[in-house]
């Protein structure tokens, strides 16, 4: 009987964990694969409506016109589902990154948010569309507001998520770093001296990757206290700021790079 | 009602079971090529630097191989940080429709 009762907790514990572990994997994986998938049947459409609008030019019936403004609506559509998708993404990204803290994570899900909305409301929108014009005005609009809102929104989300993750690599060359000097107590005289060289260099360019990492993140919170406020985004020079943001974060990983190298020089110096 | 749950059910669950726990460790284990897991574990992919291999081989050390494999693992995470674009490409869509 204990045997029977010990295989059925071993199966519902199997279940269970099965369940767990594959759910949080599988889930950007799903996002991944839809995304894709999504965005190839937006580039199908595009190519279709093209085709079907030269039909139109060429012959101007009143088929060739249905079937015209029928593919851009679809087009619109697809278009409006994969860019729905990508922000699922940009959403998990920032969901599982522990690094943010819980305000900018709730600041970066209302720019989402917005943008979610908005696409949403343009599937909606075509769906009822019937008059070329429209589907003219609409696409000039949609257009607009990727522009000037999604391509920056996204990239700060983007640029959000490398900052954050250079802080995780600025941080893990720190810790090896101080370990490493605190060998040089273990070794001759000689190596000793090799060791402290090096690890005052380090300390050094360490201190100027962080110092690079935090104006990034200073331009970056700026920024998206802007973006949450559209009248206020039209009056500061986003690109430049922007610009700034990506050069400090490029140097700050030039730097670490630099440190990381050092590491396995350092190590290979006082192994021989 | 006791003859529903005979040893024989008691056998197909404890296959069924073990299906599952194979079917979770070949879900974590790190698949050729794959960098699906970037944003819930940047350490899971295995470094295939082979330079930093035969570094590793050379050092007899424990302490320092072990400062080896943590800067082995800083270096793939370095590379992990300028892979989110490749691996998700930007939706780079034109919305223009211009009928005359």
């Amino acid at each position: 009987m204990k045997f029977k009762i010990t295989i059925l907790f071993l199966t519902v514990i199997l279940l269970l964990s099965h369940t767990k572990f594959t759910s949080a994997q599988s889930e950007y994986l799903s996002l991944k694969r839809t995304y894709l998938s999504n965005f190839s049947i937006y580039q199908d459409q595009r190519n279709a409506y093209e085709t079907a609008k030269l039909k139109y030019e060429s012959f101007g019936t009143l088929s060739a016109q249905t079937l015209a403004a029928g593919s851009a609506k679809s087009f619109l559509n697809a278009g409006a589902t994969s860019t729905l998708n990508y922000l699922d993404i940009l959403n998990y990204q920032v969901r599982n990154f522990t690094n943010f803290s819980n305000e900018d994570k709730q600041k970066i899900f209302q720019l989402i948010s917005q943008d979610q909305l908005f696409y949403k409301n343009l599937i909606n929108k075509t769906a009822t569309i019937t008059s070329l014009s429209d589907l003219n005005n609409i696409s000039t609009e949609v257009e607009l507001y990727f522009k000037s809102t999604t391509q920056p929104n996204t990239k700060l989300i983007l640029l959000f998520i490398e900052t954050e993750k250079t802080i995780d690599i600025q941080n893990g060359a720190q810790d090896i770093s101080n370990d490493i000097s605190r060998l040089a107590e273990d070794y001759s005289q000689s190596k000793k001296s090799t060791i402290n060289n090096w690890y005052q260099q380090t300390l050094d360019t360490l201190s100027k990757s962080e110092k690079e990492i935090n104006s990034s993140t200073v331009i970056l919170n700026e920024l998206l206290n802007q973006y949450l406020e559209p009248e206020k985004k039209k009056q500061n020079n986003e690109k430049a700021s922007i610009g700034k943001a990506q050069t400090n974060i490029d140097t700050a990983q030039q730097m670490l790079n630099t440190v990381i190298k050092n590491i396995d020089e350092i190590v290979i110096q006082v192994n021989t | 009602m006791k003859k529903i749950f005979t040893n024989k059910i008691y056998i197909l669950l404890l296959l069924l079971g073990l299906v599952v726990l194979l079917s979770v460790i070949a879900s974590v284990a790190p698949k050729k090529g794959s960098n699906t897991n970037i944003f819930l574990n940047p350490f899971a992919q295995n470094n295939k630097n082979t330079n930093d291999s035969k570094v590793l081989n050379q050092i007899e050390d424990p302490v320092l191989k072990f400062f080896l494999e943590q800067n082995s693992k800083l270096k793939t995470q370095m590379e992990l940080v300028n892979q989110i674009d490749q691996d998700v490409p930007y939706p780079n869509i034109s919305w223009k429709v211009n009928f005359k």
